[in-house]
């Protein structure tokens, strides 16, 4: 008899493990309704850009459908509590011309048919002090490639206030070319004349800073890099925070790489003058953190595969999703790339 | 109404295992006896205790004829005194016995030699050498502790096996308010707390890291357990520095009579165990040996690959092993000392070596990664009896922990025979830790009303984490740089810790645990201390019926930095710092606990745990932050847990069913991480087990599990939206750095969504067979997740190829896993 218990068992297992079974899992119930987002960064320049548009939920997403600008919307804009007109630019975009403060508290309200309100508020910070800028060439070893990359690494000092956390980010500022007026036809042996002058301006970009020499940045180690993380920056804006050098005056060590600050790179077909700049912004620290949650969850395949935590996206908006968040920036003077 | 349907179904899941069989050991039906009577069995640890019992049933029996029943021919003889029975080995010797001639009425008395193996009425006086009192005092229905459970040698024996002997810290998973994590780890959630939260303790010293294989084994090797005491709440003065868990493991001291031992072939690793006296009844060893072998399978597989492939070989291995010698010394009845030793490690190497052949030249590349990391251990412990009330015992300990990543890659051009050209690259990392230490502690017991216990710790410790050297050397033949890079980090600190405890019975039915437990911590010119208080109180209502409550709080100074949920060789632990201030967690939990008959036994207990300054490291931007600046870029936290756990075990002669449920709330809030409180990614609101445990008969033994527990928590987004360009908002301001429509997902909320229900079904059997000289051989042929329930280990969000619309995508990789071992006991 308990033979034949332990035969059916055993027949039991056999069968069942030759089956198995995966769980479903769908989406229904996760953010079902669409928010209203809104984005507007203010700083001391006389424009501040607004931009409204409508949230997708993830589970109503259709690769035939986006996101959506709203361009009825109804925008108040408010400086230290006066009230500035705005003005729409089409696709959700809209701009307010003002003029704005270190300490300014900026409110911004939006609502539009169909969705919650939405709105929040936030203070200019000031700016830092950031001294002149230098370079020079360095070599840095590239693991993958086993190879030597040389950069032009942009220095700068900049002093951080020691009563308070700060955030930041750093960036250089290239400039190509000179106003000036050139003439670009093509003159036959006979004098005939073909073409026209043109008027060339000067031309400024933001080259892709390396961080991998700036400690502050967090540059990924070998063993990092063997387990899948990365430091890219969201739009290749590199931030940092003051927690390790508060109250100090410290250096930055930003690298660019040459053939990024080649003008070829942008279309342009000359490079007789160029000049940089580095600039320190000073952000607030939710446009800080809101960038930081950004890069962190495209930084890191553990958190995208379920065995890291992935960061929830910040948000400030009260009623929707997005940002309104200042900041404010410090810039050194334009030095000759070719000094 | 889901919970009802997963009760049904786990309950009828458990159906076809309530049938009724013979045969036992000696200790299960002891411990039978135990919960009968409500008696305690004190003997030598060499008794055959483990030696199968085919008698009669006992139950039914009175106490006295259960026991000569149990022990007849079995050279174990017992004596009761009051509550206790004692148990001695029947040693050959001259008995008096009385014969009556029924014709005669006449009675004659002679003296016989009597065989060990003869029963005897209730055995005699005998001098008892080592006694072992077989812990009644920690059944939960006695113990004045709630949250505490104790696992001897042959629970953890008799449970399930994945690929190897039956884990210790696979078996605590299964216990109430302890959720396991990831699938196959071993990690240890105790009432939402992290994993780094529970003090692990290996005969007095304490265990950094307990997991071989990324957490698949833990480092117990079985073979040599004594026992383990596990406190999830109610935590005795004597613990201190984690917040959630304390894993006392005890190793057993040698036989000190007779070498023994077994040996063990699992299918990834084997073992080999074996005890005896160096010196008979003064001196013994305990050894166990235990180690992965699969790397002897890779070895050859990468030689035979390796033949087909000129340019491409291939090496890679693995192997763990670890290693526990215990030597015992008796130097007289009032004194004797231990010297324990643990060493664990885990190797994993591969290199490939390509090359490619021209003409002229040769160009080669070699990959050459290696991981590793282990513990090594040591404590030697003095116990000494002062007085017969009073008993002190003085423990010195080292830990080292250690772990160790290295890469190498070396490209270089061979041109007729002369290198040409050279990229050399390699990078170590190295994290260790060095814990030296006493412990002197003093068991008083003034009468029988207390029983005191105090005492004083010190640990020096030295932390050593994220020693880092770079090599770089590149260039071609005359013209070669080498670039060589390297720093380390170094905290040391000194810990003290204080303790005083009283156990009293204030009558029949009351008693209380009530105690201090005092610290110290100093690093970098800093100094914390901490008081926790504990209490735990027991109204014993009837001998079948105690209600309990405690309170605590506890404090830990020292954090593991991990930024996953897997256990990985460059996790490294740190000490508080100056900037950040040591956890603290403040737990209240309360209990009733009943026996209705003396196969039954059911606890409910309820807990609210509430933690502060706990972290989370918030940058993930790298595997783990830099040594030098970790306590910047972690985020300083509160936890709210609360639950309520039902146990339930049912045992009779040849079936022993256990139950359990949890229901629990884990809720943490990191300001800076999310503004609001949110469950914690192991937040299991349901969790249940069901065993059993199945004396087919004699020979046969089965085992099964069924685990269940609701989905663990993973992060998914809710909103597609446009994301802005920074830092201006100006849409054309930055260019070239969108390659889409400049759209994003949102995570709105951390562990916003629940993976679907886990369970899985274990089962083992146990064929055995006794050789013809008594040996004892031990088939194991056991199932993990026997009907194959590939349970989800995360999800992520894709468009599908076929509606165009965003799903889930359903991540689950583990099926049924068989494995079978052998065991020959000698």
């Amino acid at each position: 008899m308990k033979k034949i218990h332990i035969y059916n068992i055993l027949l039991l297992m056999a069968v069942v493990m030759l089956a198995s079974c995966k769980d479903d899992i769908r989406l229904d119930g996760s953010g079902n309704t669409p928010e209203l987002v809104v984005y507007c960064f203010p700083s001391t320049a006389d424009t501040t850009f607004i931009n409204v548009s409508r949230s997708l939920p993830v589970s109503k997403y259709t690769v035939k459908y986006h996101p959506t600008g709203i361009n009825d919307a109804t925008i108040t804009y408010t400086v230290n509590g006066q009230p500035q007109n705005v003005c729409s630019r089409g696709d959700g975009s809209y701009y307010v011309v003002a003029r704005q403060q270190p300490g300014d508290k900026i409110a911004v309200e939006v609502s539009a048919d169909g969705l919650a309100d939405a709105g929040g508020e936030t203070t200019i910070p000031d700016t830092v002090a950031l001294g002149p800028a230098s370079y020079r060439t360095v070599s840095i070893g590239e693991e993958d490639w086993n190879y030597m990359e040389s950069y032009y690494q942009f220095i700068a000092d900049f002093t951080d206030p020691a009563a308070s956390s700060d955030y930041y980010a750093a960036r250089v500022r290239m400039k190509i070319g000179k106003d000036t007026t050139e003439f670009s036809g093509i003159v036959m042996d006979d004098g005939t004349v073909y073409g026209d002058s043109i008027h060339f301006h000067s031309y400024t970009y933001y080259p892709k800073v390396y961080s991998q020499s700036e400690p502050l940045m967090n540059p990924v180690s070998n063993i990092d890099d063997s387990f899948g993380f990365s430091s890219d920056f969201y739009q290749d804006l590199c931030i940092f925070n003051d927690a390790s050098i508060n109250g100090q005056t410290y250096r930055l060590h930003l690298n660019v790489l040459p053939g990024e600050t080649d003008p070829e790179t942008y279309g342009y077909t000359y490079s007789d003058v160029k000049a940089y700049r580095v600039e320190v912004l000073h952000l607030t620290p939710e446009l800080y953190r809101f960038l930081q949650s950004i890069n962190a969850v495209e930084n890191s395949d553990l958190a995208q595969h379920g065995l890291a935590q992935i960061q929830p996206t910040l948000s400030n908006v009260h009623g929707g999703f997005g940002l309104i968040a200042g900041w404010n920036v410090s810039r050194s003077d334009f030095v000759s790339l070719n000094k | 109404m889901i919970l009802r349907k997963y009760i049904l179904l786990v309950l009828l899941l458990a159906l076809p295992l309530a049938v009724m069989a013979q045969g036992h050991s000696l200790r299960t039906e002891m411990e039978r006896l135990h919960k009968t009577f409500n008696i305690d069995f004190v003997y030598d640890s060499s008794l055959p205790t483990d030696h199968a019992y085919s008698g009669p049933s006992l139950d039914g029996m009175t106490l006295r004829r259960a026991l000569s029943t149990l022990f007849r021919g079995t050279g174990i003889a017992f004596r009761q005194k009051g509550r206790y029975v004692m148990l001695t080995s029947k040693p050959e010797k001259m008995v008096k016995k009385r014969a009556v001639k029924p014709s005669t009425r006449k009675q004659r008395t002679t003296r016989k030699a009597v065989a060990e193996n003869e029963d005897t009425p209730d055995g005699g006086d005998t001098e008892l050498g080592e006694v072992v009192v077989n812990g009644s005092l920690n059944s939960p229905l006695l113990s004045t502790q709630t949250g505490m459970r104790t696992l001897t040698k042959s629970d953890i024996m008799s449970a399930f096996a994945l690929a190897s002997t039956p884990d210790v810290v696979k078996t605590l998973q299964r216990f109430s308010g302890v959720a396991p994590g990831v699938e196959l780890m071993s990690g240890l959630y105790v009432h939402g707390g992290d994993d780094d939260e529970n003090l692990f303790l290996m005969d007095g010293s304490p265990l950094y890291s307990v997991n071989h294989t990324l957490g698949l084994f833990s480092s117990f090797n079985v073979d040599v357990v004594k026992s383990i005491d596990f406190y999830k709440s109610g935590f005795p003065a004597r613990y201190g520095g984690r917040l959630s868990s304390v894993v006392d493991v005890r190793t057993a001291d040698g036989d000190m009579r007779h070498v023994h031992g077994s040996y063990r072939i699992g299918l990834l690793d084997g073992s080999i165990h074996i005890e005896g006296p160096l010196r008979k009844d003064k001196t013994s060893f305990n050894i166990g040996l235990r180690r992965s072998w699969l790397d002897l399978i890779t070895r050859p597989l990468c030689v035979i690959r390796n033949r087909h492939y000129d340019n491409d070989k291939l090496t890679l291995n693995y192997y763990f092993h670890d290693l526990n010698a215990r030597v015992t010394n008796i130097f007289s009845d009032r004194s004797r000392m231990a010297l324990s030793v643990y060493s664990g490690d885990d190797n994993l190497h591969s290199k490939e070596d390509m090359s490619d052949k021209y003409d002229y030249e040769v160009d080669k590349d070699i990959t050459d990664e290696h991981m590793s990391w282990g513990n090594l251990n040591a404590a030697v412990d003095w116990q000494y009896k002062i007085t017969p009330k009073m008993t002190s015992t003085l423990t010195t300990f080292y830990t080292y922990n250690r772990s160790r990543v290295t890469e190498d890659d070396d490209n270089s051009t061979i041109y007729q025979g002369q290198e040409s050209s050279v990229d050399r690259i390699s990078n170590s990392y190295r994290s260790t830790i060095n814990d030296l230490g006493y412990r002197a502690s003093a068991d008083y017991r003034p009468s029988v009303h207390h029983h005191i216990r105090f005492g004083t710790d010190y640990t020096w410790h030295s932390f050593r984490p994220q020693t880092r050297s770079n090599s770089n050397i590149t260039g071609e033949s005359g013209a070669v740089d080498t670039t060589l890079i390297a720093s380390h980090n170094s905290h040391v600190a000194h810990e003290w810790n204080a303790y005083a405890e009283d156990e009293v019975s204030v009558n029949d039915m009351w008693s209380l645990n009530a105690g201090v437990n005092a610290s110290l911590f100093h690093i970098a010119g800093k100094t914390f201390a901490s008081a926790d208080p504990r209490l735990a109180v027991k109204f014993q209502v009837c001998p079948r019926l105690s209600f309990k409550a405690s309170a605590t709080v506890m404090s830990q100074y020292v954090h593991k930095i991990a930024s996953t949920f897997i256990e990985l060789p460059t996790d490294y632990w740190v000490p508080t710092t100056s900037r950040l201030r040591p956890m603290k967690s403040l737990q209240f939990a309360a209990g009733v606990y009943y026996q209705p008959d003396s196969h039954w036994l059911i606890s409910m207990e309820g807990y609210i745990k509430r933690t502060r300054h706990i972290l989370q490291y918030c940058s993930w931007t790298g595997l783990e932050p830099p040594a030098d600046s970790w306590d910047e870029m972690v985020m300083d936290g509160r936890g709210r847990f609360y639950g309520l756990e039902v146990d339930a075990a049912y045992s009779n002669r040849d079936i022993t069913l256990r139950g359990t449920y949890t229901l629990s709330w884990n809720k943490r809030r990191y300001p800076e991480f999310y503004p609001d409180w949110f469950y914690d990614k192991f937040d299991n609101r349901h969790k249940g087990n069901i065993s059993a445990q199945w004396n087919i008969s004699p020979k046969v033994s089965m085992f099964a599990v069924w685990s269940f527990h609701s989905g663990n928590r993973i992060t998914v987004p809710t909103q597609y939206v446009r994301l802005p360009n920074v830092p201006d908002g100006h849409p054309t301001t930055v260019p070239g750095t969108s390659d889409d429509d400049g759209s994003g997902f949102v995570y709105e909320h951390p562990n916003n969504m629940t993976l679907p229900a886990y369970h899985r079904l274990d089962i083992g059997f146990d064929f055995k067979h006794r050789t013809r000289h008594g040996h004892e051989i031990v088939w194991n042929v056991s199932v993990y997740n026997a009907y194959c329930h590939m349970n989800s280990m995360w999800a992520n969000v894709k468009i599908s190829d076929t509606t165009g619309r965003m799903r889930l995508h359903n991540h689950a990789f583990i099926p049924a896993i068989p494995s079978l071992s052998y065991t020959y006991k000698f």
